[in-house]
């Protein structure tokens, strides 16, 4: 928003002015080559950039983790106590002015899936099914139907924005995301 | 892929250890090693040599974590073998056998994008993975989706992976649930919603509160003025209040001045200084006193001190004689002791050498002494003695014995047979192996040839057209399938032709069809006039007219013309005009009808045209076909042959075709056949000669396999027969070359036995004894010797002792006498020890007086110095009062004193005046001369009256601020909290955080419910996709791994509906698996698992089965089972069983047949471990 003075019939100045209290900011952090504690001072250096960036305002954060990593498995098993963590941090990093609205996974495991989509197997089998179910519009639907219960105990302002159920897009995208909750369970390496 | 080798070069407790595997399929390598041999350690080395040394491995205990290294040579299912070595580190991990980095993708590509942990789950089999599956069958309730997929990813708890699942999902949302994470964010996320709401602005409101706090603030700020001038005034008031006493004090203080007169004014500590003067005085008189007495006492004292100062000269000397004393006493009362052990040592060498050389002294037998040297060597050579005498006696025996022994074998060697030559036999019969089982080879051929023959035939006869036999048929000129092909088309073409022509045709007489019916139905409504029917009419008329011109310029009689044979000419033509009119008025009237009717008889007309056109062109169509009819039919003259359409032609060729074809191939067959026979033949008639030379008997009718049995047993008693007599000739070779060493050993012997006795007699000669005598009485001749000399030794070491103390004793006399005589000449009437205790007691008394002189002398300089320093503080104290009193301008102590006092009065009243003024000053801030005339004339009881009526007043303005304050902070906060400001804020900010907050849970529920669903789905698809063939192994396995306690497996449903696997026993009942044993249990999963990873291995690269220390729990059948089914499995792939249990490895042995398996031990006496080099 900008301010302009006016003298007589003249333009005196012009002042840019923030009126806005909250800011939304989405935060990329690449988490190739990283560990935990790794992980954590990569996202503190990035909450502080945005912080300062926002100058004071309050500031809400979405992190976006990218990359192939050997922390796959971990960040997706251990999701809840990721968030928790990292909901600190983004605390600890400008107390008061920033706060974590949510952590989103883009991150895969380091493996060669192409061969083992190939394999005639059981597991060959599971990696099939899951790529083939994002195109197929009444899998989708029938994903939908399975969480009615869901539906009906979610608010609108909630399922209007990007989590609707109903939409086909939403449900192929968390399929998407179900590959990486299934295979390292599926792999032994949650036991 | 399988590993031939696996090298331990840097791994564990290993360094260059190499694991060598069956290179070849069928055969389990069974590696066994005792507990700490390194088992689990080559167990880690597979995966790490396959996946990499993990970063923090706890191999590194012998070998540097940078220094490990795993071998391997590896042999994918295609392709060449390749030698690869693992290093630990971050990248570049791969080498090969030069130790160039190598892309991963080598080994990837054969591990068919297992990574490290799929690898370990689909082909390890553990004890405890197995345990763990058959638990989670019983978890599982035995459901058979579950336990295949379970089985075939290895995971030995699917279900338990559903459950944990299903738990998440409820952890985080239950549809009627409170608790549950998810049920309480939306209960949260409610909760902010109503605080954000309750926080926003109600307009109406807030202006009649923003109106009242202005109200409110006008309103105090007229009180606070008011307040500011009550308090004015009544500062004022208190001030005179305060002013009004000091005034008066002021006052008094002026008066008593004024008594005072005039004084000398005095420094402010006069008094102190003369005080202080007066006190230095009196202190330096007492001080001089004091120290003059202490130094007429120390003089005295100081007189009586003389020490010896001769004795203090020389206390080196007789302190250092005074430390011997000690010494010099002990050496005296040793002395006679150490005299009586010489004489008795002296004795004793007498004694020894009296009995050797009895006619000696004591002083002649030193010259024996360099005898003592040769005692080593004679010791040497006693026992050199021994020793070569044994070594002659064994070699005396045993060329005895190998003598012996020869004869027997050389006597055997000459009773062997003579051996036949076998290479002939040897090499027929190689030539023979290869073909195998040749006959009945050529019995199936014959029997598949002929019936091949009579199909043909059959087939032959149900060829249309042709009625000749196979060899006609292949000589038949037929055309090429070309020509057929262009006939096809030609056909094709004038059909196509044909039909267009008459569907063109069909269409035009349609239209000339319906433009007939327009133009009836035209016609129905009346005649139409023509053009042509204007014309004739018109012709009729001109005709009549030309009639009656005619007849009016001839003769003027009309009627003698006839026009149309009914009227006269008038009428007629009359008639012929009206007519004539009449058609061309219809014309002109009738114009649209007469349009119509010229327009379809046009339209027919073209029609006709059209039809006559497609007729001609079907005519000549006709005639091409004709013709090309006669050519086709030309065409298969040569093959005689009258042909079927083109199209059927075409089969008919190709049936032809085939039966050439299948000719061809039978006579190829046939061929084949009778070059077998002619084989057959060769290698019988090669067999039979050869067995003849070698003198066997055979049946004329043997087949060739009998032949070649006969022919490999001949070759095999042969070998035998061989080895026999190379056995016997080698021991003979052998036996000889032992005879030759067992001379040459007696030889060594003697040799050794004459140099001794050279040795001997030149060492004895040293000792002037005989050479005869023997080692043990020389050796007792030279201990004697060795004793005597250390006796000899022993009495000079305690002679010497003797001289020495003699000597310090007179030393030390003639000093002490010395010392006596220049100190104190009566003393060296004494004993010396006595006269240097007596001079030592005397310089202890000397050196005390000497110090307390010393001492004393100290003192008295530092009293000296007391004295001049108090007659120096004296002078300066009168010099001060002096001064004193002239400043005060008196002569006496007792006038300085009363001056003093006057001086301090006036003084006082100065600064108690003066203190005065400041008060008054600060109090009203002016002079305090000015102000006294201020108050002058007040009275202080007016002045608290007045005060008390402005205190009051000042409450009750405070009181009426107060509860202005209250009104405005109560309107201020009823503002801030309608305007929201950083609440509102705050609450919109927090409902957005829980909606973040429910939108995370919510997908995460999502995606385990969505995870489930696909997983359930997924085992259901596997399960209806393989269950059939896998389930049939798996009961074979099963089948096998009970020993037939149960015939195979089943599927039912449990109460649920669910499909369920059932053991079946041999009596046929069903059990379920919660009924089967544990043992039972581990042996269905092991079941299972095989079936899985035997289907795998048919599906894609076959990866090694590394097996670990499976069978421990299995009773020893069911272990013996078990290894047979692991070498079925070893038939598809390689099978690695690490064990450090060696009654498996018994079980193994008793289980399987040999080359079923090969066995590697493990430890330093493992004969299978090569050490690198």
């Amino acid at each position: 928003m900008s301010l302009v003075a006016i003298e007589g019939s003249k333009v005196a100045g012009v002042e840019h002015r923030d009126l806005d209290v909250v800011r939304w900011t989405q935060i990329y952090v690449d988490v190739v080559d990283a560990d935990e504690d790794e992980l954590h001072s990569r996202v503190r250096v990035a909450v502080e950039a945005a912080a300062e960036e926002a100058d004071e305002r309050l500031v809400a954060i979405r992190i976006v983790l990218s990359g192939e990593t050997a922390l796959h498995r971990t960040l997706v098993v251990e999701r809840e106590r990721l968030v928790n963590e990292l909901r600190a941090a983004v605390s600890d990093a400008a107390p008061g002015q920033a706060w974590l609205e949510r952590v989103k996974l883009e991150t895969s495991v380091p493996a060669d899936v192409t061969r083992l989509i190939a394999r005639d197997d059981a597991i060959g089998g599971l990696l099939r099914t899951l790529r083939a179910l994002p195109v197929d519009q009444a899998a989708l639907t029938a994903l939908s139907d399975e969480l009615a219960d869901l539906k009906r105990k979610l608010p609108a302002d909630v399922t209007d924005e990007d989590l609707n159920l109903d939409d086909p897009a939403v449900i192929a995208g968390l399929v998407g995301e179900v590959e990486h909750l299934l295979l390292p369970r599926l792999t032994g390496v949650e036991s | 892929m399988r590993l031939s080798t696996l090298e331990l070069l840097a791994f564990g407790r290993f360094s260059g250890e190499t694991l060598r595997f069956a290179t070849t399929g069928g055969a389990i390598d069974i590696v066994y090693g005792d507990n700490e041999a390194g088992k689990s350690t080559s167990l880690r080395a597979v995966s790490g040599f396959l996946y990499g040394i993990p970063v923090r491995t706890t191999d590194d205990f012998v070998h540097q974590k940078p220094t490990l290294r795993i071998g391997a040579e590896v042999m994918p299912q295609h392709g060449k073998s390749v030698r690869l070595v693992r290093r630990k580190g971050a990248k570049d991990t791969l080498r090969d056998g030069s130790d160039a980095p190598i892309s991963e993708d080598v080994l990837a590509r054969m591990l068919g994008g297992l990574d490290r942990d799929l690898f370990e789950q689909m082909f390890a089999l553990s004890r405890e993975a197995l345990v763990a599956g058959a638990n989670d069958l019983l978890t599982g309730s035995g459901s058979l989706g579950e336990a295949l997929f379970g089985a075939s990813l290895g995971l030995a708890g699917i279900n338990d992976i559903l459950h944990r699942l299903e738990a998440e999902a409820a952890d985080l949302f239950k549809p009627g649930g409170s608790v549950p994470a998810l049920n309480a964010s939306l209960r949260e996320l409610d909760e902010l919603r109503r605080r954000a709401r309750d926080l926003e602005l109600r307009p109406a409101d807030y202006l009649a509160h923003e109106s009242a706090l202005g109200q409110a603030r006008l309103e105090r700020e007229s009180l606070d003025e008011e307040l500011r001038r009550a308090h004015a005034e009544l500062g004022l008031l208190e001030r005179n209040k305060q002013l009004l006493p000091l005034a008066a004090i002021r006052a008094q203080l002026f008066a008593e001045s004024a008594a005072l007169g005039d004084v000398v004014i005095l420094g402010a500590t006069a008094r102190e200084e003369r005080l202080a003067a007066q006190r230095d005085l009196d202190r330096t008189l007492s001080d001089a006193d004091l120290a003059q007495q202490a130094i007429d006492t120390l003089s005295a004292q100081l007189e009586l001190l003389k020490p010896n100062e001769t004795l203090l000269t020389r206390a080196g000397e007789i302190r250092a004689l005074h430390t011997e004393i000690g010494a010099h006493q002990k050496a005296a009362r040793d002395l006679p002791g150490l005299r009586a052990v010489h004489r008795a040592t002296v004795a004793e060498a007498e004694a020894l050498l009296a009995q050797t050389h009895p006619d000696r002294t004591l002083k002649q037998a030193a010259e024996l002494r360099p005898a003592v040297a040769v005692r080593t060597a004679i010791a040497a050579l006693s026992e050199d003695f021994v020793r070569t005498s044994e070594a002659k006696r064994a070699a005396a025996e045993k060329l005895t014995t190998t003598r012996g022994n020869l004869r027997r074998a050389r006597e055997e060697e000459a009773s062997l047979p003579a051996l036949a030559d076998i290479s002939s036999a040897r090499a027929v019969l190689a030539a023979t192996r290869p073909l195998g089982d040749i006959e009945t080879t050529i019995a199936d051929g014959e029997a598949e040839h002929q019936a091949a023959d009579a199909q043909l035939r059959a087939d032959l006869s149900t060829l249309p057209l042709f009625d000749g036999d196979i060899d006609d048929l292949e000589r038949l000129r037929v055309p090429a399938l070309e020509t057929v092909a262009r006939f096809e088309a030609e056909y094709q073409r004038i059909a196509d032709q044909r039909r267009d022509l008459e569907a063109e045709r069909a269409r035009v007489e349609a239209q000339v069809a319906t433009h007939r019916e327009r133009l009836k139905a035209l016609e129905l409504t009346g005649v139409i006039p023509s053009e042509a029917d204007l014309a004739a009419t018109r012709a009729h008329r001109d005709h009549g007219w030309s009639l009656a011109r005619r007849a009016l310029e001839e003769n003027g009689t009309l009627d003698s013309f006839d026009f149309d044979g009914e009227h006269s000419l008038p009428d007629a033509y009359e008639i012929s005009v009206s007519a004539a009119d009449e058609v061309a008025d219809r014309l002109r009237r009738e114009a649209d009808r007469v349009a119509q009717k010229a327009e379809l008889d046009a339209a027919i007309g073209t029609c006709d045209g059209e039809l006559a056109e497609l007729r001609n062109q079907i005519d000549l169509l006709d005639e091409v076909c004709d013709r090309c009819s006669g050519d086709w039919a030309g065409v298969w003259e040569p093959a005689r042959l009258e042909p079927l359409p083109p199209v059927e032609m075409r089969a008919w060729i190709d049936a032809r075709e085939g039966l050439v074809a299948e000719t061809a191939s039978q006579r190829k067959e046939r061929g084949r056949l009778d070059g077998k026979l002619a084989t057959l033949g060769e290698h019988r008639a090669a067999l039979t000669r050869e067995l003849v030379a070698l003198g066997r008997k055979r049946g004329k009718s043997m087949t060739l396999s009998a032949l070649v049995a006969l022919a490999e047993d001949a070759i095999d008693e042969h070998g035998q027969a061989v080895t026999a007599d190379a056995k016997v000739r080698g021991a003979v070779l052998l036996l000889k070359q032992e005879e030759r060493a067992a001379v040459d050993a007696a030889d060594q012997a003697a040799v050794a036995a004459a140099t001794w006795a050279e040795q001997w007699a030149e060492e004895v000669a040293k000792l002037g004894l005989s050479r005869d005598l023997k080692p043990d009485q020389v050796r007792a001749v030279v201990d004697t010797f060795t004793e005597l000399f250390t006796k000899l030794d022993t009495a000079a070491t305690f002679l010497s002792r003797i001289e020495g103390i003699d000597r310090d004793d007179h030393a030390f006399a003639e000093a002490a006498a010395g010392l006596a005589e220049a100190i104190q000449p009566d003393l060296a009437q004494l004993a010396p020890d006595q006269t240097v205790i007596e001079l030592h007691r005397l310089l202890d008394t000397a050196q005390a007086e000497a110090a307390k002189a010393a001492e004393l002398t100290k003192q008295l300089d530092e009293k000296t110095d007391v004295l001049r320093e108090a007659s120096d503080r004296r002078r300066a104290a009168e010099a001060e009062l002096s001064r004193l009193m002239k400043a005060a301008k008196c002569e006496t102590l007792k006038v300085l004193e009363l001056a003093e006092e006057q001086s301090a009065s006036a003084l006082d009243l100065r600064e108690r005046l003066k203190t005065i003024d400041e008060q008054m000053t600060q109090i009203g801030a002016a002079p305090a001369a000015a102000l006294t005339v201020e108050v002058d004339g007040l009275n202080i009881v007016d002045l608290d009256a007045a005060i008390q009526e402005r205190v009051l007043s000042v409450e009750s303005l405070n009181e009426r601020r107060r509860d202005i304050d209250e009104t405005v902070g109560q309107e201020r906060a009823l503002l801030k909290e309608m305007s929201g400001g950083d609440d509102a804020a705050e609450a919109a900010s927090a409902v957005e955080g829980g909606k973040a907050n429910v939108r995370e849970q919510a997908e995460q529920y999502a995606r385990l419910r969505i995870a489930i669903a696909i997983l359930r789905g997924q085992i259901d698809k596997f399960r209806e996709e393989s269950h059939g063939p896998l389930l049939d192994r798996a009961s074979y396995f099963f089948t096998k791994l009970t020993c037939g306690e149960y015939s195979g497996l089943a599927t039912g449903f449990d109460e649920r509906g669910n499909v369920v696997l059932l053991g079946r026993r041999k009596n046929g009942a069903e059990i379920t698996v919660e009924q089967m044993s544990e043992g039972t249990r581990d042996q269905l999963y092991l079941a299972l698992r095989l079936a899985t990873i035997e289907q795998q291995l048919d599906r894609s690269e076959p990866l090694p089965l590394i097996v670990d220390d499976l069978f421990v729990n299995f009773d020893d059948q069911r272990a013996g089972a078990g290894f047979e089914a692991l070498a079925e499995i070893a038939q598809k792939t390689q099978v690695i069983f690490f064990t450090h249990h060696h009654h498996l490895v018994n079980l193994a042995e008793k289980a399987l047949q040999p080359g079923q398996w090969a066995l590697q031990e493990l430890g330093e006496t493992a004969s299978a471990i090569e050490v690198a080099a």
